[in-house]
């Protein structure tokens, strides 16, 4: 591998961890106060990016796009919520089985609606084309999501530590009897935590869009990433969240360039061997 | 209480082994009442697209023709093989044995298809396979199957011999990783060796691969002046995206396959595919009455312009009523029918003049493709370049290629 | 009790019969709902009496159907041979994922055999070379006399007898006793002097082997293996068997199993939106019968008869936290 080469895989594997978080940060934000793994996580992916992909083709405007799959899929999210998970709550394989039952129906609802072909979403105009950075040619978009990656993770970080809500989520995740003493309506910080990692789910899914275009199948690919990541990193904090997608990202870019056989056992090899050795992630998160 | 009913037991099964089940017959022989005609596609899954397309050629048919074949109703009995092995057969088995299909048109997906070849052979029902089969239906005798549009390797072979004449001496392939893409890239490998040219080297990306940057990187300092594209569907968008992003456009010249940068593919790009190069036996913007035709009356049908494997579809089910229609308007034996379809010529079609070699594969013509600007500003392959009768082999004898063992990721051409 | 086994028996031998009445197809049917019978009977094995949810039981499944038809194309091996051969390479990666799996339980143990299940699935799908990719592994050898649909129908029959006689006397035996105690209380067991990581490791052995055994019978009734077999779809449609039919019943899962296999085959044959309505049954079980169709039954029955009803079983699987 030459030095050019290695800084491209680089560069590639660190714009894959950036979305990569995206997803996998409402992901672990549903674990962390709920205690289970919403495995619907990918089909809000795969609605945002559809939701995202028909806006933009009605109004022509990104930001709308943008809007539309975060919105969208948070109210759906949000009336999931409600309707369905509320009514589990607590009982964690009940919740687990209700996501895997939700994501089949979402996945082979958008198959019914927007049909099996790949469909890619055009970056905004700002970001389309690629920039040189030192002898290296890089696309802008993907630059992009790695600054909004970093931005998204300094979000998060300010609302968990800095706010009210933050707090409150952050006790919910020590100790929910103390809270319900308290009077904190933990339920409705749960609904809300949820809406938020819908939120992102959705928002990522139009990032998504633009990296790997939109079709049957990336719900359960970015589920898997995003599963990976959490593992890897340590279920349910944020920090995890971050080191766990740089280290997927690195490990699929390299991966795939240098062992492409073995992509399989690079990805879930790691998963496997933190789940065994280290079961709170490579972090060690609090759980 | 329990020695009674162990006997009872006993006694069911010495009955049953005594009086087998009779089979169920099909009366295949029959001349009028509707044709049970099994359609089994990819309709979900990462080929549904094309799996789409597939059915709604078919179904153009049979609305220009009445919905009948020699006058008697068709009952088209559509199934998804979710591109799944094993559902392939499972429905397969269900349109057979259950659904008394008279013969079944399908599959869309390769790994599919060498599991109903197998299975199709135990049974009385001929299969109609409409998209390029794995050469293994070459090597291999297979009595009941007829390989509509010939196999994998056929359509890819001329464009190696037609990249050395081009000046394209070093080139590397990046071909999707499962039995389809490898026979593809077989196909235009060993020709290309043949004539002369330089393989630096194979990129393999699994199908449905997420990220198709860290590929690009691969080839961003290659030597290569040109690189085969042997992907399909959302692969190939993903990787004509990321080649855009990356700024590859102009570094090496992109020589298409049949399938990389079909209308399939087209949609999912949009204006920035105008000028891709490719091969295949299938040209949707061909100057040809037939072709025109066809394109027209898909578009209408379907708001989109018809693919490969649309016309696949509709080109299949042609053949089936022809065939049919020769028969004296049944199916009858499996093998006989495959016969008669076997001695049906085109002089021209929707793909072009066909004819079917005396081993029974059909031989078609090979164009040279651009993107061009089509109607209403949608790209669309025209023809470049005619390369006539192009058969299984890539201009071997039989007893050359027969002598070679199946294209894989193992053997990709020469001489083993 | 003697009135439950006349009415097995009944049942049995319509089964028997079943081939006098229907058609080919509706036999090949019958012999997929008795072989994911006997799997869901073995992955209760781990959920119900053991208390641990596997989402990668297919990985096992298609592991023992891989090895059937590898051993019979590579090693020259009929079925007999190859369905031991292959019984025993099941109960080693068994061993092996169990040994990793065992010191948790909840959401760790359901991630772990998922990731294993993925692995299987990966090997499967990439490792060409050996089990043919995507195109998958010839199999559909069948034992010399029972080459004929409706005759492995019969012995597929006869080992889904068997499996859920053994697997009867398995659960009430001591070491049955164990892995229940550990599911109710692990502490308990502990202060017992049972090592609870031992009784899960035998429940996840007894749950490969069965599911071990289905996988031969599998590689002989498909004409080939392929790495859908190994899904994380199949894991799914496994789960959702034993869930559906009711993990509390010892026959629920074949329940399961049957109606779900036969349900599939009558509603694809209609839409194609098959993946919505097991997405949905999923749904309404988990929210309005979380004992599955016969748990839910007996309870009604139990009512009716007035005899008090079971105390209510804790959650199947205990939280990670």
């Amino acid at each position: 591998m030459s030095g050019g080469e290695l800084l491209l895989t680089t560069f590639n594997g660190l714009s894959f961890a950036g979305l990569l978080f995206l997803v996998a940060s409402g992901f672990t934000l549903i674990f962390s106060l709920m205690g289970v793994l919403n495995l619907a996580h990918g089909s809000f992916y795969l609605w945002g990016g559809y939701l995202g992909l028909v806006t933009l083709g009605a109004t022509g405007s990104w930001v709308l796009a943008l809007l539309a799959g975060a919105l969208g899929v948070a109210l759906g999210g949000g009336v999931l919520e409600r309707l369905v998970f509320r009514r589990v709550r607590g009982i964690e394989l009940s919740e687990v089985l209700l996501s895997v039952g939700i994501s089949l129906v979402l996945a082979d609802l958008a198959l019914a609606q927007f049909g099996g072909d790949s469909l890619t979403i055009a970056p905004p105009a700002a970001l389309a084309g690629s920039v040189e950075l030192g002898g290296l040619v890089v696309p802008r978009f993907r630059l992009a999501v790695i600054v909004a990656a970093v931005l998204v993770m300094i979000g998060l970080a300010v609302l968990l530590r800095r706010t009210r809500v933050g707090a409150i989520i952050r006790a919910g995740v020590d100790d929910e009897e103390m809270l319900d003493a308290l009077g904190v309506n933990v339920r409705r910080v749960a609904a809300a935590v949820f809406v938020l990692g819908a939120l992102l789910a959705g928002a990522s899914g139009v990032v998504g869009g633009v990296f790997f275009g939109v079709y049957p199948g990336a719900d359960a690919e970015m589920l898997l990433f995003a599963l990976v990541v959490v593992v890897v990193g340590g279920l349910g904090s944020l920090q995890g969240a971050v080191v766990g997608s740089v280290v997927v990202g690195l490990v699929y870019s390299f991966g795939v360039a240098l062992a492409p056989d073995l992509l399989y056992f690079v990805l879930f090899g790691p998963m496997l061997l933190v789940l065994v050795l280290r079961p709170r992630g490579i972090l060690g998160g609090r759980l | 209480m329990r020695a009674r009913a162990f006997t009872i037991t006993l006694m069911a099964l010495a009955l049953a082994a005594c009086a087998p089940p009779a089979a169920d017959d099909v009366d295949v022989h029959r001349t009028t009442g509707p044709l049970s005609i099994g359609f089994v596609d990819s309709l979900s899954g990462p080929l549904a697209g094309a799996g789409t397309d597939m059915l709604q050629g078919a179904r153009l048919w049979l609305d220009e023709n009445g919905g009948t074949m020699s006058g008697r109703p068709v009952e088209l009995l559509v199934e998804d093989d979710h591109g799944s092995t094993e559902t392939g057969v499972q429905v397969t088995k269900r349109l057979v044995e259950a659904n008394g299909a008279d013969l079944v048109i399908g599959p869309l997906a390769g790994n599919v298809g060498v599991a109903l070849g197998r299975y199709v052979t135990t049974t009385e029902v001929p299969l109609v396979y409409p998209i390029p089969t794995s050469d293994v239906f070459v090597h291999e005798n297979y009595p009941t199957v007829f390989p509509v549009t010939g196999t994998a390797p056929q359509f890819n072979a001329p464009l190696g011999q037609w990249a050395v004449a081009k000046g394209h001496r070093r080139v590397v392939t990046i071909c999707s990783d499962y039995a389809f893409g490898q026979q593809v890239c077989g196909g235009f490998a060993d020709r290309f060796r043949a004539a002369g040219g330089e393989l630096i080297s194979q990129i393999w990306p699994p199908l449905g691969s997420s990220d198709f940057a860290p590929f690009i990187s691969q080839l961003q300092r290659t030597p290569a002046d040109a690189v085969f594209v042997g992907l399909i569907g959302a692969d190939s968008v993903k990787f004509l995206k990321a080649w855009k992003d990356f700024g590859m456009s102009g570094r090496a010249t992109l020589l298409g396959s049949d399938p990389a940068f079909d209308q399939a593919v087209l949609r999912g790009v949009g204006a920035d595919a105008v000028g891709l190069v490719s091969v295949g036996h299938f040209a949707e913007g061909r100057d040809n009455p037939l072709t025109r035709k066809f394109s027209e009356s898909f578009q209408r049908a379907y708001k989109k312009l018809p693919s490969y494997y649309a016309a696949s579809g509709y080109l299949a089910v042609d053949w089936t009523a022809r065939a049919i229609a020769a028969n004296g308007g049944k199916v009858g034996e499996a093998a006989d029918f495959v016969r008669v379809m076997r001695s049906i010529d085109y002089p021209d079609s929707v793909f072009g003049p066909i004819t079917v070699d005396d081993r029974g594969q059909p031989v078609y013509s090979v164009y040279l493709r651009e993107v061009a600007a089509g109607p209403g500003n949608l790209p669309w392959n025209t023809v470049t370049e005619t390369i006539p009768d192009v058969g299984a082999t890539g201009g071997l004898s039989y007893d050359e290629y027969l002598s070679r063992p199946i294209f894989s990721r193992g053997y990709q051409g020469g001489t083993p | 009790m003697n009135m439950r086994v006349t009415g097995l028996v009944v049942l049995v031998v319509l089964a028997v019969l079943l081939p006098y009445g229907v058609g080919e197809y509706w036999v090949g049917i019958a012999t997929e709902a008795a072989i994911f019978a006997i799997v869901a009977l073995g992955l209760n094995v781990l959920m119900g009496l053991g208390g641990l949810v596997s989402v990668g039981h297919a990985g096992l499944f298609a592991t023992s159907a891989y090895a059937t038809s590898l051993a019979q194309q590579h090693l020259d091996l009929g079925f007999a041979t190859s369905g031991l051969f292959a019984i025993g390479v099941t109960i080693a990666v068994t061993a092996l994922v169990a040994a990793l799996a065992v010191r948790t339980t909840g959401m760790y143990f359901l991630m772990i055999t998922l990731a294993v299940g993925m692995l299987v699935w990966g090997l499967s799908h990439r490792w060409s070379s050996l089990t043919g990719g995507e195109n998958g592994s010839v199999s559909g050898v069948r034992p010399a006399g029972v080459t004929r649909y409706y005759q492995y129908y019969w012995l597929v029959l006869g080992v889904l007898v068997a499996v859920a006689v053994v697997l009867w006397y398995f659960q009430r035996s001591r070491a049955g006793m164990r892995i229940r105690g550990t599911r109710d209380s692990a502490a308990r067991m502990t202060s017992m002097g049972y090592s609870p990581a031992a009784q899960r490791f035998v429940a996840f052995l007894a749950s490969g082997t069965v599911t071990a055994v289905a996988g031969v019978l599998y590689a002989g009734y498909y004409p080939v293996v392929s790495p859908s077999t190994a899904h994380l779809s199949m894991s799914i449609l496994f789960m959702l068997m034993v869930i559906a039919g009711g993990s509390s019943v010892y026959l629920g899962p074949a329940v399961g199993a049957i109606v779900l296999t036969v349900l599939r085959a009558a509603v694809s044959a209609e839409t194609q939106r098959w993946a919505t309505i097991m997405g949905l049954i999923l749904v309404a079980v988990v929210l309005f019968a979380p004992d599955g169709i016969s748990g839910t039954l007996r309870g009604r029955l139990r009512r009716r008869t007035a005899v008090p009803p079971q105390p209510a079983r804790e959650p199947v699987a205990q939280g990670a936290r």
